[in-house]
């Protein structure tokens, strides 16, 4: 046999049922159905009604619980959003101690701008002039001394020349030699 | 929502939604949780209704997930006890095991104890329609499926359930100590 159920609440039990009341216990005749699963139908009705008359509701006593849920809601967010600015903040200032901190333990950069420069021994205040097409063919040759950023603090200008000095000297091949 | 409207709201539906999940449990003290569990999942997700179903079918929807999410929680659960005890020595138990879900006689008697041996589709569908005197298009909002497929799984439900009964009948008009023919002794 073919199921063809015909649709319920069309007109005035939708409206009941909407208002949150129970539902209503005469519901349908079950003339959809054949005559066994009619039969069936009809008593898991009649069952749901008298187990819900044997346990009623308890009355919801927890309805502050469910206004708490909202507002633990809105509290969550303000929570997550207020974690998120620490953390994005904390993330930010170990940027910028970190980048000080490097900054700080690099070694300073003395350059020489010229061979002849320094082996005439020229203040290291005075212009020198350098032809442009050796500086720019000259490689800029960086001499990688373990003792190089250690001699270089607290010495005067005229002590930081005479090292570079001595280090030039000590120079495999002549260029721009930068530490 | 705002939570005056959510607390209106659980009170205006708290019996239905206790109701169902009376049927579906088989026990009033796992419906209230389930049924406060309802409402509490409402108030923190009242911001995901969107309006196109009404507020009930919706509840309804809620409360079908977290049945069925229990089932299998429970389910998955005596899965691992049977593999745990597998080996132990059966003894006589004084007590029922601990798995063993609580139901109340009152449901025990009634049609729902068979309807709950259904696959979860048909269950939750003869629920809705029957206990809750839902439509089918209620039902297709709350359980998020087609109209043709709340028809089959009723029909189906129910013809199975039919099929359950039948199978008990027949247990029962078997004897338990069948008379021994002795026609054939001499």
């Amino acid at each position: 046999m073919r199921f063809e159920p015909r649709l319920y609440h069309e007109d005035g039990e939708e409206n009941l049922l909407a208002k949150g009341d129970a539902p209503a216990s005469g519901f349908g005749d079950h003339s959809d159905l054949p005559g066994e699963f009619a039969e069936l139908a009809e008593q898991l009705s009649d069952d749901a009604d008298s187990l819900a008359r044997c346990y009623p509701p308890r009355r919801l006593s927890n309805c502050g619980a469910v206004r708490d849920g909202v507002n633990r809601r809105n509290r969550r967010w303000l929570r997550w959003s207020g974690a998120a600015a620490a953390v994005l903040l904390a993330v930010g200032t170990w940027k910028v101690v970190d980048d000080r901190a490097s900054r700080d333990d690099s070694p300073p950069v003395h350059t020489i701008s010229s061979v002849a420069a320094s082996s005439r021994g020229a203040p290291s205040d005075r212009p020198v002039a350098v032809d442009e097409h050796s500086l720019a063919a000259a490689k800029p040759t960086t001499i990688e001394s373990e003792l190089a950023p250690s001699i270089f603090r607290g010495l005067t200008g005229a002590e930081q020349e005479a090292v570079l000095d001595l280090i030039q000297d000590s120079a495999p091949h002549s260029g721009q030699l930068t530490i | 929502m705002s939570p005056d409207e959510i607390a209106e709201t659980s009170q205006l539906y708290h019996a239905r939604i206790h109701r169902a999940a009376l049927v579906l449990t088989g026990n009033p003290w796992d419906a209230d949780d389930l049924a406060q569990e309802t409402f509490l999942t409402l108030a923190r997700g009242s911001d995901r209704f969107a309006g196109r179903s009404a507020v009930y079918t919706w509840l309804y929807g809620i409360l079908l997930n977290l049945e069925r999410r229990e089932r299998r929680r429970i389910g998955a659960r005596r899965r691992k006890l049977q593999v745990l005890w597998g080996n132990e020595a059966t003894e006589d138990r004084s007590a029922p095991a601990a798995e063993t879900p609580l139901e109340v006689a009152e449901w025990k008697k009634s049609l729902w104890a068979k309807v709950a041996q259904l696959p979860d589709g048909q269950r939750q569908a003869l629920v809705l329609r029957y206990s809750e005197r839902l439509s089918y298009e209620e039902i297709a909002q709350a359980m998020e499926c087609p109209l043709g497929t709340v028809k089959s799984r009723i029909f189906n439900g129910l013809a199975s359930l039919r099929e359950l009964l039948d199978a008990d009948l027949d247990v029962a008009l078997v004897p338990a100590y069948p008379q021994e023919d002795l026609h054939h002794a001499v």
